[in-house]
């Protein structure tokens, strides 16, 4: 028994092994319409393995011939045993948390709130909570264009300041708000005869029945564009003047805010597998060099 | 730059020098106490790289190809049991071999550049060196697996079977220590543990390459040194070939 245990683990080890390894040369897809109908591909779910059922079905195979093995007492040693069932039960959370648990981001421009509750669907009054991002500050390396760290300053329910920078995560309930990456959003003014609009990128506004809006360029999302229905001028950077059926609109840079990308966690299990890894190297140790080999 | 390139050579020629008492005089004192001297020269070079970069020296290829030679020489003397007789002289020329590579290394990769947010983290002094301390005995342990598939009857070689095997046993603790703190560290940096990035799956191929080895029968040398050869080659390849070939998460390593 031991030895067509010891075999099956082989087998398998290596079957995971070998489609772990082309799976890496494999861009991975996450839309079902993309991905390759080649039958190798398609079978062992090569451009999308991470997320795929032959992926979870091989390492919870590994995790029933551990327990196989400690079962049929093919492993002999204590430490051995107990080695095999932390790897057994860190497989096991890993599984849980991957198919349970979520992970999204939220983009927050600065001097805006977002309502925390909202965000992550969940309507009990602990998550009831309004962030409102302060500023966002990036500080620079000396003499550098490369960013040593970069901070967003939120303020919670209009009370409390809090940061979240990278390395340094928020913790909110069972959540955790990660510092992911930030990026610049345009704010415009828009004058058309005696009317001004303030527009950031993206935004829209109603003047006379008419949709006015400032658009990224789709040729050249470099460039923005002001959109009056289905006209469309390109604008200049800081200052345009436009005559769009007749009308003269003006249209100004006015400032440039951060919108701050913060990465929503939820992950419950964590201590315990962070428990299991340590747990994990300790008894390694022992087996290697414990006393009682 | 010119103060790091000098101590290299300096490093070099000791080196040389040391190979020379060793297999020339025959006297291996002189050559230990080399060898000793070149490990000073090389953490001069670290600390003097350390000093300018104002963070540690792992953050880029050129930093490791300076630390490398720094821990094989560590081994060298630290070790010595272990790394006798011919895979001493291995080891050496490996660290000149090494060494070369550092100094012939283009420019712009010498360029010392500040650290990403991401990297300024107390977890990057844990999981990059046990990296570090896992490739250095695989690559000890690899030079033993070939001896001992050139010189399998030899019985002289049966102690290198049982240095082999420590090799190994080092090599797979400090693979699972950089696994596990990396594991870590993600989760405080990114939000999740495990991402699928090829670096990542690639190490996690390192380990499961290894526990073959663990599993196999305590007679199957020539399968067991095998196995330490593709291991090593799968290290390769995560070092260098995920480096340069597949772009990910680790990209700037």
């Amino acid at each position: 028994m031991k030895k067509r245990l010891i075999s099956s683990f082989q087998y398998l080890s290596g079957i995971i092994i070998i489609l772990l390894i082309f799976a890496t040369f494999f861009l991975q897809k996450e839309n079902p319409e993309t991905f390759s109908q080649n039958i190798f591909v398609k079978f062992f779910a090569l451009d999308h393995f991470y997320d795929s059922y032959p992926n979870t079905i091989l390492f919870s195979a590994m995790i029933l011939l551990i327990f196989l093995s400690i079962i049929f007492r093919a492993l002999k040693k204590k430490t051995a045993v107990m080695l095999h069932i932390i790897i057994a039960l860190a497989f096991i959370v890993i599984i849980f948390d991957k198919s349970v648990n979520s992970q999204f981001t939220v983009p927050i421009r600065e001097e805006t709130e977002i309502n925390f509750g909202e965000v992550v669907n969940n309507e009990t009054d602990k998550y009831n909570i309004n962030l409102y991002l302060e500023k966002f500050q990036i500080i620079h390396h000396p003499n550098s264009s490369m960013p040593k760290s970069f901070t967003s300053f939120l303020i919670l329910d209009k009370q409390d300041t809090v940061k979240i920078s990278v390395n340094k995560p928020l913790k909110l309930g069972k959540y955790r708000l990660y510092q992911s990456a930030y990026h610049k959003i345009p704010l415009y003014e828009v004058n058309i005869i005696d009317k001004n609009y303030k527009l950031f990128l993206g935004d829209s506004a109603i003047y006379n029945n008419n949709k006015i809006s400032i658009e990224k360029y789709p040729p050249n999302p470099e460039k923005f564009i002001f959109r009056l229905n289905n006209e469309f001028v390109l604008l200049n950077t800081d200052k345009s003047e436009l005559n769009i059926n007749n009308l003269p609109v003006k249209v100004a840079l006015l400032d440039t805010k951060f919108v701050s990308i913060i990465e929503v966690a939820e992950k419950t299990g964590m201590k315990l597998l962070l428990l299991l890894g340590l747990a994990y190297l300790f008894v390694l140790g022992i087996v290697f060099w414990g006393k009682n080999k | 730059m010119n103060l790091e390139f000098n101590l290299i050579v300096v490093a070099i020629c000791t080196l040389l020098l040391s190979l020379f008492y060793s297999i020339k005089i025959k006297n291996q004192n002189i050559s230990t106490y080399l060898i000793f001297m070149a490990i000073i020269v090389q953490f001069l070079t670290l600390a003097t790289r350390s000093y300018l970069a104002k963070h540690p020296p792992f953050t880029n290829m050129y930093e490791t190809m300076i630390l490398l030679p720094f821990l094989f020489s560590l081994r060298l003397v630290l070790w010595k049991k272990q790394v006798s007789g011919n895979t001493k002289y291995y080891v050496i020329s490996l660290i000149l071999f090494l060494d070369l590579i550092a100094l012939s290394l283009p420019a712009d990769m010498k360029v010392i550049k500040p650290l990403m947010p991401a990297l300024n983290s107390l977890w990057m002094y844990i999981h990059v060196p046990a990296y570090f301390v896992a490739y250095s005995s695989m690559l000890i342990a690899f030079i033993l697996a070939i001896l001992l598939l050139i010189n399998g009857q030899n019985s002289k070689l049966k102690n290198l079977e049982k240095i082999l095997n420590e090799e190994v046993k080092i090599g797979f603790f400090f693979l699972n220590t950089g696994l596990i703190t990396g594991a870590i560290w993600a989760y405080f940096c990114w939000g999740t543990y495990w991402e699928w990035d090829p670096k990542e799956v690639w190490s996690l191929i390192n380990i499961l390459v290894l526990v073959y080895y663990f599993h196999l029968n305590k007679h199957s040398k020539l399968k067991k040194s095998l196995i330490v050869l593709i291991a090593f080659l799968t290290i390769i390849f995560t070092y260098f070939g995920v480096t340069f070939i597949l772009a990910g998460l680790h990209s700037y390593t």
